[in-house]
């Protein structure tokens, strides 16, 4: 068994996009909020909290759609509170995203707690999982089936979420009054355009995004809950978002880079190389990443300078 | 009914206050299972434990649940306190409990062992149990506390011996006999882990030389996600039985193990039991590897009624003592078959007897360590 082989199958390529998905969705959360020129820190609190609800909705209703429903509410409440703390009562957005990660860290396993009895994982629950997808025709093609379908439901709606965000945010009026607030929110406030409502949607849009990456964790990775479970992919999210110049389309590059970075290291610490080496691989990519996207965007502002 | 109990709590604590200020020796509870402890000739000690979260389906329960055997058995007044998930209380509430109220104070874990230590020299007269590591003894030191660790590698071997019959068995439905590979997941490349790792791999190999061990590690104990996805690079890689001990991480591997339609053993605690609600899963996983807290607490409390100095004293403790085995739970029984599970029975004897013994990570040399890991892959 050689590297080579493990890498150039099927399943790896299907492990690849398993584990670029709640990156994915994180790096659109990330991305939406920069274009209206801030800051999401509470990417990876959202995606958690998000976990548990769909977990726990799911039981309660019985239904997996409802569940999921319900979380990504939750989520968009979370992003609605933290957008309302920072805008309109001047809460420093920063600091708000930190103090959720760090509550909703504790607050989901005292919500575990309290509902299941359990601190650790949600095995007394029954919750449902979102279905898998075959799709017809394509499943039936030799290797490219196998790779591409029979994927979680959310992975399809991952990359339809990534097209919608785009055409979003460069095809409607609404995107471009959203990317307008980003570059210069007086300009915008000038031509009548409410900025503090603009950005307070582009956070309850990103309170989607990563609602849906977190419930894909615990309802379409896994069938549980468990605490602790996104493991900074919220933030790794956030770095893809950089990376890819916070542009839909790169992002999904970018979070497509680090899902193989991750599925890399997945498959080689199972092999004979040493499991330190392995485990800083993706952290490894992403700071390579980050260095080489600001060397870009260093180089295109010194054009814009040398210009005139 | 909060009042009721209210009251019922504060009659309580007057008349064991009047009790108390009676003076009396014999102010144990006088049930009918105290009364047969008398007869033993010793007096029954109360027992309280300090623990994090007692319903962890892990081994904190599996140490409530001694106490709850004493109180069984011998009508020993017994309490569970939790201090929750911060290990800054241990000391605190160590302190609290010591000093009278209480014979004996049980706590676990090596976070406890510090807090531990300090506390009982405060309170000389004072009698500790702690559990899952050890301290010091040598020279007469820490005189009223009695520690013990656990044989982990010892279980492993009996796990990797079971995965090597389950993995070449012609009559296990899910298995492939040809193939002689199985996995382990591991939480972190530390020699706790890798001490479940040598022994899990020298037993695999007892059973057949030319068995192959993976052995991988999640670096996290709590993302399940990347245990799954580990344990099915695992079972890609043809490994018919997959082990972990990766705590909540391996819970993801149990997840791969069903869809996979391969097997899997757990650690720690009873892991075909947390799934009864789901038999398909329930069914794949063979047996755990059990510490049982339980029974060392309770042998510790009858060697001091038997008048033992047990206090002051620290032991390892493993297969021979009955306190590391592989769960004898009725999904072990159902889908393992007679002749396997006789032979694990063996092999638990020779260990007891001697005539196994399993390499062990602590004390040995860390590129050894690896070169043994390394070794046994494909």
């Amino acid at each position: 068994m050689d590297i080579a082989s493990l890498i150039f199958s099927p399943t790896f390529l299907a492990t690849i996009i398993r584990m670029t998905t709640p990156l994915l969705y994180a790096s659109l959360a990330g991305i939406v909020v920069a274009q209206v020129g801030m800051m999401n820190l509470a990417i990876e609190s959202t995606m958690l909290t998000a976990a548990l609800m769909g977990v726990l909705f799911s039981a309660w209703t019985h239904s997996a759609w409802l569940g999921l429903l319900i979380a990504v509410a939750i989520g968009v409440l979370m992003s609605f509170v933290i957008a309302y703390a920072a805008l309109v009562l001047k809460a420093d957005m920063f600091m708000n995203g930190v103090a959720f990660n760090l509550m909703m860290a504790g607050g989901t396993t005292f919500i575990l707690y309290v509902v299941t009895g359990s601190k650790g994982m949600s095995s007394g629950v029954m919750s449902l999982t979102l279905p898998t997808v075959d799709i017809p025709l394509l499943r039936d093609i030799p290797v490219l089936g196998e790779v591409l379908s029979g994927h979680n439901v959310l992975t399809y709606i991952a990359v339809l979420m990534a097209v919608l965000m785009h055409v979003f945010l460069f095809k409607t009026k609404l995107g471009l009054r959203l990317r307008m607030v980003g570059q210069n929110d007086s300009a915008a406030e000038s031509v009548g355009i409410n900025s503090v409502r603009i950005k307070i949607l582009a956070m309850c849009i990103a309170g989607v995004m990563a609602a849906l990456g977190g419930c894909f964790m615990s309802m379409g990775y896994v069938s549980w809950f468990q605490t602790n479970m996104t493991a900074g992919r919220g933030f790794i999210g956030m770095a893809s978002a950089a990376l890819g110049g916070n542009h839909p389309l790169g992002g999904a590059l970018a979070s497509l880079l680090f899902g193989t970075a991750d599925a890399v290291a997945n498959t080689a610490s199972t092999l004979n190389i040493p499991s330190e080496l392995v485990r800083m691989l993706p952290y490894l990519v992403t700071m390579i990443g980050l260095v080489a996207a600001a060397k870009s965007a260093g180089k295109m502002k010194r054009k814009k300078v040398d210009k005139p | 009914m909060k009042k009721l109990s209210a009251i019922v709590l504060a009659l309580t604590l007057m008349v064991s206050l009047l009790i108390g200020c009676g003076g009396s020796p014999s102010s144990e509870p006088a049930t009918s299972g105290a009364s047969g402890a008398e007869q033993t000739g010793a007096e029954v000690p109360s027992v309280v434990l300090i623990t994090g979260n007692a319903s962890d389906k892990s081994f904190s329960e599996s140490a409530a649940n001694g106490l709850k055997q004493l109180t069984e058995q011998y009508g020993a007044k017994t309490k569970v306190i939790e201090y929750g998930n911060d290990d800054t209380k241990i000391l605190p509430t160590l302190e609290d409990v010591s000093g009278g109220e209480w014979d004996i104070i049980v706590a676990i874990g090596f976070q406890s062992a510090e807090p531990m230590v300090e506390v009982a020299a405060k309170f000389p007269d004072q009698k500790y149990i702690l559990l899952d590591t050890q301290v010091d003894h040598e020279n007469g030191a820490n005189p009223n506390i009695y520690s013990a660790d656990y044989k982990g590698n010892e279980g492993a071997f009996l796990a990797g011996a079971l995965a090597a019959m389950v993995s070449t068995s012609e009559e296990m439905p899910n298995a492939d006999p040809a193939s002689k590979l199985v996995g382990f997941v591991g939480g972190m490349d530390i020699t706790l882990i890798n001490d479940f790792v040598l022994g899990f791999i020298q037993g695999a190999q007892y059973i057949d030389p030319e068995m192959k061990v993976i052995t991988s590690y999640t670096a996290s104990w709590t993302d399940a996600a990347k245990g799954k996805e580990i344990a099915k690079t695992m079972f890609d890689a043809g490994c018919d039985v997959v082990y972990n001990g990766a705590g909540g991480a391996g819970l993801g591997a149990l997840d791969a193990g069903k869809e996979a339609q391969k097997y899997s053993i757990g650690t720690d605690s009873d892991q075909s039991l947390l799934y009864e609600d789901d038999p398909e899963k329930a069914n794949l996983i063979l047996t755990s590897q059990l510490k049982s807290l339980d029974k060392n607490i309770v042998q510790v409390v009858e060697r001091y009624m038997n008048g033992e100095e047990v206090f002051g004293t620290g032991e390892t403790l493993g297969v021979a003592e009955g306190i590391i085995c592989l769960s004898n739970n009725e999904y072990y029984q159902k889908n393992v078959p007679q002749d396997i599970r006789d032979r694990i029975t063996e092999l638990e004897e020779k260990i007891l007897s001697g005539e196994i013994v399993v390499d062990t990570a602590y004390g040995m040399d860390e590129a050894q360590v690896k070169e043994i890991i390394n070794n046994a892959r494909p």
